[in-house]
């Protein structure tokens, strides 16, 4: 039966898998249904003959088992697929014929819904008609402009059935079969189709569109207001300056005046911030369950704007969490959320069981809060409670302009904070301890342990690893203490029927990083801690001593100069190395010198070896490959850390609970609790410290992200290694039944078949060299990033986007750029060039070039003379200022100062020039090709040149450079760069003002100027020095005199602007900024109306390709739409009354 | 279980000499110590240092002093 259950569980998921694969729509779901209840029955079916006839037991047995694993693939796919898509329903047909109109209704409308109309078969002539209806709109009773409930927890609404038409539709013969219209009316009936011109004969399916919330969401998030009517059925997520609120809507009204919608699932993410009246209600536990009235934007989450990007949309999704609002109150306007309750009068709250888990939770708070000082009692709160958002910005005590959620992340111990198997686990332990030590037999305090575990699982918010955890630690405690069953076969029966049930609930987490990564922990210690410790016990002697050298001299290289492991030229002497001393280990144990004597691995006390084994299982099972693909990133330092960390937090979690429940003991419990936190602060620094000091002396670089057909590869090779006993004795099985009686043809035959294993990732290269020239506009907000990929295979960074050090922390380099280049798996450049010392271009410049290997950085005349000691004085000079600024342009300048040469606060955060110093020509950066020469470019120079088939490619500067241009704003000096390659070219006119832009107009030789694309110079947001006449006269100026000739020299097919987020870089310039660059577009649309305007915050990434003669343009908005990763039209719709 | 059991106890006692130790030795414990142990809570420096930290926890007894004073 066990094992029925296991192999039941596997295969559902493989059912999710093949789901993901094939993605069935949603319409096939009814038959998946049916396929799957009949095989359930098949498989009921073939259970009772197996009883009912115990002769053809094993034929029978087959059969059960081939029902049950397809009945599991089924219900995988169709849970999957229901989760996955929001089927629209077609209710009926209306067939215009012979100058009528009848409408076939095959099911009623079930509530007030949006109709689509799909053409089956077209007209051969035009046709005008609409649909006749009626409307049963709801419309809320409300008290003092807020909806009503009845004493049953009911919303109350007043109906008005109401006649309905439609809008007047024209369908063409032009109008292919499957074609779509939106009815931009609802209806709750349709009872007739009314034609009012042509006779042609057309059929049209009508759809209903589903009412799920995702239906309801918009693509702006300044769109039309809408209003909710809905549950909060999450405990809030309190911020410092927000709380994020999980609402369950249960019915909308999309636009004001309109009808109320009830909404057939998906949730929202409201946020509310503390200017809203009532805040103090909805920024805590008890906002958990009470009913909302909300009024706002709503709005989908970002989709993902480079490739290798976060995707926020679709991990909201996974989370059933299908758009968001952000709440904001007007000065004298009513709260935007309000809190109703029943007739009755009480508010509804939650759970008993999740109230009071909660309650428990901010009682231990409390005690926290009055034990431990901050920060480390958000340490606490965090590892104990769950509370993650509560150390959200805190500033690690070490005090090194990081975040202590960052050095957990950068140091391998991330782990810690989401709450897991391990704090689990621990937990498991101490109350076994603790009801062992009161005498209390195991049957009766399994069941009692697991009411524990699942009031912590709902404390700490019931994310997907805990909820693996807890019904894992179940499992095991059921199975432990009442078939008196080992850890082991616990543990085998419990990850697949833990993953089962969780992905019963969602099948879409099967992709999120917190359950793949805690099912890969725990795989990974369950099937390969034993060969790694069997392997690492062989080690003994001298070669335990070649493996404790080679491993140090590895770490310290990595340490020091992470690079060199990377660089084929210094990491193939050091495996020469490793090889090496492997073999002088073999002539010292043939000549009898032990240098260690015969202490091995083995000889290592059992608790520390297989812990040590434990932690290379981990690193090698999930950290490495799994950070790789789904951070592109790699924390060294976790293989070190966590032999501290582990044990360490397994006594810090301890005390954590003790304490928060001693705490609650009237009288002396606070004392008691502070005396046991006492400890464990010391405890909680030794920690931070460790992850402090992870952060500090070890990298946490950037790695290529590996395919999908990689990441299998590796894991059939883990697989292999697990297995590798039983695979041995196969291949040998093999050799003899086929008389293949050479001692080498098992040898031979594994070598095939590794052949054969690894053949795929060489035929599907993960990231492909793209042929011809290829441009990548990446999506950075305000800020410019290009990354181009010549002809001939080489690569050139333009510009590194904007990092914001203060609050919200965005770092477009590590967030945008660098994940990008991971993906793609660009790590070599030829050359980096910064057009412009402004932050927007340069702030993530010395992250970059920590992470990939250039030896040309190519920046402004400006910044020729770039060092580590200029003062601030000395730096302004360098930029061309006689005197100092004073206002706004030095709050910039010191900006400029702080990413470009040094932080005088923060001696050591990353700066352009400090990057320079440490990669200056020195041997050891020569052999490691690590060197960076600073160049400049002026007016003239070709930057980059080769010919490719006969077509010559270029990259050519065309500003600055004339001698009596002396303007003393920076951005008219920035480089201005074209890109040329056969008939195609691009111009990136950098951050020119209209005076840069008038310069080079009337310097450049025209046909220099002329392109196929043009960035539009300063974001397109360039602000005027003098205001005439309000910003917009002077701003409609400055274009008409200078922006205009330039871009009608120019003259390009397509105009990019790399615009959004101005509010991060320019702080109160910003909305200027923005009304600039909305009349810059307006400009250019209406100047040049056959040109193609495109847009980063909106197109998102722009893939430019040219083959030297013609070129095509396509945004990652379009891919997205083609992936459908964006949604329908639906989501624009405005729905008439 | 004999050695979760054991484990616990051990942990215990180690918390409990170590704590002792840091309330005695640090300034932070001992004046908080002092506030806890004279029923003044919100006056201690443990309690100060958390003020931003879930500022919706608050002590009720607390509170119900100062609007009495």
């Amino acid at each position: 039966m066990q094992n029925k259950i296991i192999g039941f569980c596997w295969c559902y998921l493989a059912g999710i898998v093949v789901s993901m694969l094939a993605t069935p729509e949603g319409a096939l779901l009814p038959g998946l249904r049916l396929i799957t209840a009949l095989l359930a029955l098949g498989w009921f079916v073939a259970w009772v003959l197996r009883n009912r006839q115990p002769g053809r037991a094993k034929q029978m047995l087959r059969l059960e088992w081939a029902a049950l694993v397809l009945t599991a693939l089924a219900l995988g796919l169709t849970r999957h697929t229901s989760a996955n898509t929001i089927p629209d329903t077609r209710i009926g047909e209306i067939v215009l014929r012979a100058g009528e109109g009848d409408y076939l209704e095959s099911r009623a409308l079930p509530d007030v819904s949006r109709i689509l109309l799909r053409i089956k078969e077209p007209p051969d002539g035009d046709l005008r008609f609409r649909l006749v209806g009626e409307l049963d709109a709801r419309l809320p009773i409300e008290e003092n402009g807020v909806a009503t409930m009845d004493d049953r927890g009911r919303w109350r609404f007043r109906l008005a059935r109401v006649p309905q038409e439609s809008t007047v539709l024209h369908i063409s013969p032009e109008d292919a079969p499957g074609s779509v219209f939106v009815v931009p009316q609802p209806f709750s009936r349709i009872t007739a189709i009314e034609l009012l011109e042509g006779d042609a004969d057309a059929r049209l399916d009508v759809v209903r569109i589903s009412n799920h919330a995702a239906s309801f969401v918009r693509a702006s998030r300044d769109s039309a207001p809408v209003t909710i009517l809905g549950r909060i059925l999450a405990d809030p997520m309190v911020y410092d300056f927000k709380s994020v609120l999980t609402v369950t809507p249960a019915y909308i009204q999309y636009r004001a005046g309109g009808p109320f919608y009830r909404v057939e699932g998906g949730d929202l993410r409201v946020t509310v911030p503390p200017t809203v009246d009532n805040y103090p209600l909805f920024a805590r536990t008890e906002a958990y369950g009470i009913d909302v009235q909300i009024r706002g934007s709503l709005f989908r989450a970002g989709s993902q704007a480079n490739p290798g990007g976060f995707d926020q949309h679709r991990f909201m999704a996974n989370h059933n969490l299908h758009g968001q609002m952000s709440l904001f109150q007007p000065r004298g306007e009513p709260a935007p959320i309000h809190a109703v309750a029943p007739a009755d009068g009480e508010l509804r709250r939650g759970h008993p069981l999740v109230q009071f888990s909660l309650g428990l939770r901010d009682r231990m708070l409390l005690v926290f809060k009055q034990v431990l000082p901050f920060p480390h009692s958000s340490f606490i709160g965090a590892v104990t409670l769950g509370l993650r958002y509560g150390l959200h910005g805190v500033e690690s005590p070490f005090g090194e302009d990081r975040t202590i959620a960052d050095e957990f992340r950068a140091a391998g111990v991330n782990h810690v904070l989401a709450v897991s198997g391990l704090h689990v686990t621990i937990l498991t332990a101490m109350f076994m301890g603790i009801f062992t030590l009161l005498r209390i037999p195991r049957r009766m305090y399994a069941p009692l342990v697991i009411l524990i575990l699942v009031i912590f699982a709902i404390i700490t918010g019931a994310r997907p690893s805990t909820l693996r955890a807890v019904i894992m630690n179940s499992l095991f405690l059921l199975v432990w203490a009442y078939l008196s069953q080992g850890l082991r076969a616990s543990a085998l029966f419990g990850v697949p029927v833990a993953a089962f049930l969780i992905l019963l609930h969602n099948p879409l987490m099967i992709v999120d990083p917190s359950f793949t990564l805690s099912f890969g922990a725990i795989l990974s210690l369950a099937l390969l801690t034993g060969p790694i410790h069997e392997q690492l016990s062989r080690l003994r002697g001298n070669s335990f001593a070649a493996a404790l050298v080679i491993v140090t001299v590895f770490t310290l290289i990595g340490m020091l100069r992470w690079p060199l492991l990377t660089e084929p030229r210094t990491a193939i002497p050091l495996l020469l190395f490793a090889v090496l001393t492997v073999w002088l280990t073999r002539v010292l144990d043939r000549k009898g010198l032990l240098l260690v004597g015969r202490f091995g691995f083995a000889d290592i006390p059992g608790p520390v070896s297989a812990f040590l084994s434990a932690q290379v299982a981990i690193q090698l099972g999930m950290m490495l490959p799994l950070s790789a693909y789904y951070f592109s990133q790699w924390a060294m330092a976790g293989a070190y850390a966590n032999l501290l960390a582990i044990p360490l937090i397994g006594v810090v979690v301890q005390l954590g609970v003790i304490a928060g429940l001693f705490g609650l003991i009237p009288g002396i419990g606070l004392l008691l609790a502070l005396v046991i936190s006492a400890a464990n602060w010391a405890l909680s620094s030794l920690f931070l410290w460790i992850a402090y000091a992870g952060t500090q002396y070890f990298p946490f670089p950037f790695m290529r992200r590996p395919s999908l057909i990689e990441l299998l590869i590796y894991y059939l090779l883990i697989a292999a290694f697990v297995w590798h006993r039983p695979l041995w004795k196969s291949v040998r099985r093999f050799c003899e039944r086929r008389a293949w009686s050479h001692p080498a043809a098992p040898r031979a035959l594994l070598a095939c078949g590794l052949v054969v294993l690894l053949a795929p990732a060489a035929i599907f290269p993960a990231a492909p060299r793209p042929d011809g020239l290829n441009i990548t506009v990446l999506s950075v907000g305000y800020g410019r990033s290009l990354v181009i990929e010549t002809p001939g295979g080489r690569r050139v960074l333009v510009d590194a986007g904007f990092v914001e050090h203060e609050r919200g922390r965005r770092n477009e380099a590590q967030r945008s750029i660098l994940p990008f280049l991971a993906f793609r798996h660009l790590r070599d450049f030829e050359a980096v060039i910064l057009t412009s010392p402004h932050p927007e271009e340069s702030g993530g410049l010395p992250y970059i070039l920590n992470e990939i290997k250039v030896p040309r950085l190519i920046v402004p005349p400006d910044l020729e003379g770039l060092r580590l000691d200029l003062s601030v004085p000395a730096f302004a000079r360098l930029l061309g200022y006689e005197t100092m600024p004073r206002g706004v342009p030095r709050e910039r300048l010191q900006r400029m100062y702080e990413d470009l040469v040094r932080n005088p606060e923060v001696p050591q955060r990353p700066s352009l020039a400090r990057t320079l110093a440490l990669r200056r020509d020195t041997w050891i950066n020569r052999w490691g090709r690590q060197t960076i020469r600073l160049e400049t470019a002026e007016a003239g120079d070709i930057l980059l040149e080769e010919v490719v088939r006969g077509r010559p490619f270029r990259i050519r500067a065309l500003h600055p450079g004339d001698a009596h241009f002396e303007e003393e704003r920076v951005a008219n000096r920035s480089l201005v760069l074209r890109i040329e390659y056969g008939d195609f070219s691009m111009l990136i006119p950098g951050d020119l003002h209209y005076e840069g832009q008038r310069h080079l107009l009337a310097y450049t030789e025209p046909e220099l100027l002329r392109a196929d694309i043009a960035l539009v110079p300063h974001h397109g947001a360039a602000l005027p020095v003098r205001r005439r006449g309000g910003l917009r006269n002077s701003v409609m100026t400055e274009l008409r005199d200078a922006t205009a000739p330039l871009l009608h020299a120019v003259d390009p097919a397509v105009f990019i602007v790399d615009f959004g987020f101005p509010r991060a870089v320019l702080g109160h310039d910003s909305r200027d900024a923005e009304g600039v660059q909305a009349i810059t577009e307006q400009f250019i649309e209406d100047r040049f109306p056959h040109a193609e305007l495109l847009h980063t915050g909106r197109d998102l990434a722009i893939f430019i390709r040219s083959d030297g003669e013609t070129f095509t343009v396509e945004t990652q908005a379009e891919r997205l739409r083609a992936h459908g990763g964006d949604e329908d039209a639906v989501t624009d719709m405005e729905i008439g009354f | 279980m004999e050695k979760g059991a054991k484990a616990i106890i051990f942990i215990l006692l180690f918390a409990f000499v170590a704590g002792a130790l840091v309330i005695w030795q640090h300034p932070v414990f001992s004046e908080s110590w002092k506030a806890l142990r004279e029923g003044r809570p919100e006056a201690s420096p443990i309690w100060l240092s958390n003020a931003d930290y879930y500022p919706e926890i608050v002590l009720e007894g607390a509170e119900r002093r100062q609007r009495a004073e």
